[in-house]
C-alpha cells in the first residue's frame, strides 16, 4: 500500500485517518523505527506527550520480553521487505502498563518521496480478557469433569461414547478396553430386561426429556456396584441430538438402606414374639373359658400380662435407642444417694426374678449427681443380663466402689460368659452373642447402657471368661455439669 | 401319640405351645439349644418339627441328614418378607402372630403327609429287601 500526500479529489485521507480515528492509535516512524509522529488517540492510550514520544525508538513500546525475543526488529524487517507486518502482542505505556494490541504496519511514501512506516494499533485487551476467561472456564470444566467421581458421558445417536471423563475407566468390566465404546453394548450384560436400553431410546426420540434408571453391575475390580443412570437429551439440532449421561455410584446408600430394612425386619420379628404369645394366651384363655378351667384362665391372663409388659419394654428400648443414637438422650440431673439408687434397681429386678440371689457389696452411701432413673435402667440391665445368662446359677454379685471423684459399679455373674471375639462388640446396637440368640431381647439393652453412661461422661466396660461368667462395669463422675 | 419337637428362641412361646399341643393329645418336646438338636431328634423320632426361621442352620442340618430329612418342617416366622426364608428348606410356614386353628390344620396335614410318605418309604424299603 502506498499513500501519497493529498488525493486527486482534494481530500486528505491520510490526515483524516491519522487525526480523527478514535478507535486506533496511529504512529509514523522511519524505516529504522524512530517515531516521527503519532495521533491524539496514541497520546491518550500511551500517556506520552507529543514532545516526549517524537524521536523515541518504536522498540521501547514493546515489553522487555518481546524486545529480548527481537519482536521489534522482526516487525521492521517484515514491513521493510514485504511492505506490511501484522502481529498481536503486548505494548507498554509510559506508566509500564501492558495492553494487548493488534498492530499493523505498512510502508508509505510522503510528498518528499521519503519512505515511512505507518503503524495502526488496535486495543484488543477486552477480546484477550474474554479469551482468557473462556480458556479458564474450559480448563475448569475439564477439571470438574475429571475430578468428580460421577461418570459423565455424551452419546451420539448411535449410542457411541463421543465424550467421557476419566471416571469411566474401570466403571464396567469390559472385554474390549480402549475400543470405541458403544454404551448399550457396555451395559448389555447388566441390562437384563432391556429396561435401560428402552429408556435411553425414548430419551432420544422425545426432545427435552430426562430419564433415570438403576443398574447393578460389576466394575473392573470385580466388585458388585449399584449405579444410578441419569440421562437427558441435549438440544442440538433436531436431527443431530446427543445424549448426556451421568452415572452415579449409589452402592453405599443402597447398602445403608438394606441394612436399615434388615434392622426393621429383625425388630419386627422380635416384637412379634411377645405379640404371638399374647395371641396364644388369648386363644388358650378362650378354650379355658369354654371348659370353665379357672386355674388356666388365671394363668393365661397372667402370662398375657407379662408378654404385654415385655412388648412395652422392647418398644421403650427401641424408642430410647433411636433418641440415644441421634444424640438426643436428655439427662435429668439431680442429687441423690447412690445406695438408694442401687437398692431401687435391685428391688425392681427381685420383683421380676424372686428366685435369684443378688448380693450387694461395698458402701454406696454417697451423694451423687446424675439422672437417677437412667442409672437405675443401667443397673437393672446389668442385673437382668447377669440373671438371663446365668445358665441356672442363682447368684449375682453387685459391688459398689466409691472413689475420690468417681463411683464404680460392677455386676458379676457365673454364667455363660462371652467369647473374646464377641466381647468388643457387646455394647453395639443390635448385638447379641451367637450363643444367646435364643434368649429374648433385641440387642439394645447394653447399647442403651453405654449411651446413658457416656451422657454422664462415664466409662462402661466388661470382662468375661467363656464358660465361667462375666463382670460388667460402669464408672461415673460424682459431679455433673448441668447443661440442659 | 404323635410327637412334635418345638425349636424356638422364645421360652414362653415354647411353653404355651407345649401346654396347648398336649391338650390336643400330642407329645411335645422343646429346646432352644441348637447344639443338641440332631441327637434329640434321633432319640425322639418326632413326626413334625416346628422351628423358628432364626434357626436356619438347624433346619439346614436336619434337611441334610438323610435319616432326618423326611421329617416335615413347619417354619414359624415373625418375618413377613418371603426373602427371609428364601434359602430355608421347609414344608409349610406359619407367620407370627398366628391363629391356633390354622396352626392345628397345618400340623394335622403335615403329619398326615408324613405318614403317607413314611409308608411309601417303608414299602420302598421292603421292595429293596425283596430285591436283595
Amino acid at each position: 500500500m502506498s499513500i501519497t500526500g493529498s488525493d486527486p479529489q482534494g481530500f486528505n485521507f491520510f490526515d483524516a485517518l491519522f487525526k480523527l480515528t478514535r478507535q486506533n492509535s496511529v504512529l509514523l516512524m522511519t524505516t529504522d523505527g524512530i517515531i516521527t509522529d503519532v495521533n491524539d488517540q496514541f497520546l491518550n492510550s500511551f500517556g506520552y506527550t507529543r514532545k516526549e514520544i517524537i524521536g523515541l525508538e518504536n522498540r521501547l513500546l514493546f515489553t522487555k520480553e518481546d524486545q529480548v525475543k527481537g519482536l521489534p526488529e522482526r516487525e521492521l524487517n517484515n514491513v521493510n521487505t514485504r511492505g506490511q507486518s501484522n502481529d498481536n502482542n503486548y505494548l507498554v505505556n509510559k506508566d509500564g502498563h501492558h495492553t494487548w494490541v493488534s498492530g499493523e504496519s505498512v510502508l508509505i511514501f510522503n510528498q518528499l518521496h521519503e519512505t515511512l512506516i505507518l503503524k495502526i494499533i488496535q486495543n484488543i485487551q477486552e477480546q484477550k480478557n474474554s479469551e482468557v476467561a473462556i480458556t479458564e472456564l474450559n480448563v475448569l470444566n475439564e477439571n470438574i469433569l475429571t475430578t468428580i467421581e460421577d461418570v459423565v458421558l455424551v452419546l451420539d445417536s448411535q449410542f457411541m461414547v463421543i465424550k467421557s471423563n476419566r471416571a469411566l475407566d474401570g466403571l464396567f468390566k469390559t472385554e474390549h478396553p480402549g475400543d470405541k465404546l458403544n454404551f448399550l453394548a457396555l451395559i448389555k450384560p447388566y441390562d437384563r430386561n432391556n429396561d435401560i436400553k428402552e429408556k435411553l431410546q425414548s430419551c432420544f426420540s422425545t426432545p427435552a426429556t430426562y430419564t433415570k434408571a438403576e443398574i447393578e453391575a460389576e466394575n473392573n475390580s470385580g466388585e458388585l456396584k449399584i449405579y444410578n443412570i441419569n440421562c437427558a437429551a441435549m438440544n442440538n439440532s433436531s436431527d443431530n441430538r446427543n445424549l448426556l449421561v451421568v452415572i452415579h455410584d449409589i452402592t453405599l446408600q443402597k447398602q445403608a438402606q438394606r441394612e436399615r430394612e434388615d434392622i426393621i425386619g429383625f425388630v419386627a420379628h422380635e416384637l412379634r414374639n411377645p405379640l404371638a404369645n399374647i395371641v396364644l394366651c388369648n386363644e388358650i384363655l378362650n378354650e379355658a373359658i369354654q371348659q370353665n378351667n379357672q386355674q388356666e384362665m388365671v394363668e393365661m391372663l397372667e402370662r398375657s400380662k407379662n408378654n404385654v409388659m415385655r412388648l412395652n419394654k422392647m418398644i421403650a428400648e427401641l424408642y430410647d435407642a433411636t433418641k440415644a443414637n441421634a444424640g438426643n438422650l436428655r439427662l435429668d440431673i439431680e442429687l441423690f444417694n447412690f445406695r438408694d439408687m442401687i437398692n431401687e434397681a435391685v428391688d425392681t429386678v427381685k420383683g421380676l426374678q424372686p428366685f435369684y440371689n443378688i448380693i450387694i457389696n461395698g458402701d454406696g452411701n454417697i451423694i451423687t449427681a446424675g439422672d437417677k432413673y437412667r442409672l437405675i435402667q443401667v443397673v437393672v440391665n446389668f442385673l437382668s443380663n447377669g440373671i438371663k445368662y446365668s445358665n441356672g446359677n442363682k447368684v449375682v454379685l453387685l459391688e459398689i466402689q466409691p472413689g475420690k471423684d468417681h463411683v464404680t459399679v460392677s455386676v458379676k455373674d457365673e454364667g455363660l460368659g462371652i467369647s473374646p471375639n464377641q466381647l468388643p462388640y457387646i455394647f453395639e446396637r443390635f448385638f447379641r452373642a451367637e450363643k444367646t440368640k435364643n434368649l429374648e431381647g433385641i440387642g439394645l439393652g447394653l447399647y442403651l447402657c453405654r449411651q446413658i453412661i457416656y451422657a454422664h461422661k462415664g466409662k462402661i466396660w466388661a470382662e468375661s471368661v467363656e464358660g465361667k461368667g462375666s463382670t460388667f462395669y460402669f464408672s461415673i463422675p460424682l459431679k455433673q455439669e448441668i447443661n440442659n | 401319640m404323635e410327637k412334635i419337637l418345638v425349636i424356638n428362641n422364645d421360652l414362653d412361646t415354647m411353653n404355651l405351645l407345649k401346654n396347648w399341643l398336649e391338650k390336643k393329645a400330642y407329645s411335645v418336646d422343646y429346646t432352644s439349644n441348637s447344639n443338641d438338636i440332631p441327637v434329640l431328634i434321633k432319640n425322639l423320632h418326632p413326626s413334625l418339627i416346628i422351628v423358628d426361621v432364626m434357626q436356619k442352620d438347624v433346619i439346614q442340618e436336619i434337611k441334610n441328614n438323610q435319616e432326618l430329612s423326611r421329617i416335615p418342617i413347619l417354619l414359624m416366622t415373625g418375618y413377613t418378607s418371603k426373602h427371609r426364608r428364601k434359602d430355608v428348606p421347609y414344608d409349610d410356614v406359619i407367620e407370627k402372630p398366628f391363629n391356633l386353628s390354622i396352626l392345628q390344620q397345618k400340623i394335622e396335614s403335615l403329619i398326615a403327609q408324613h405318614m403317607v410318605a413314611d409308608n411309601n418309604h417303608d414299602s420302598d424299603q421292603s421292595m429293596a429287601n425283596y430285591m436283595d
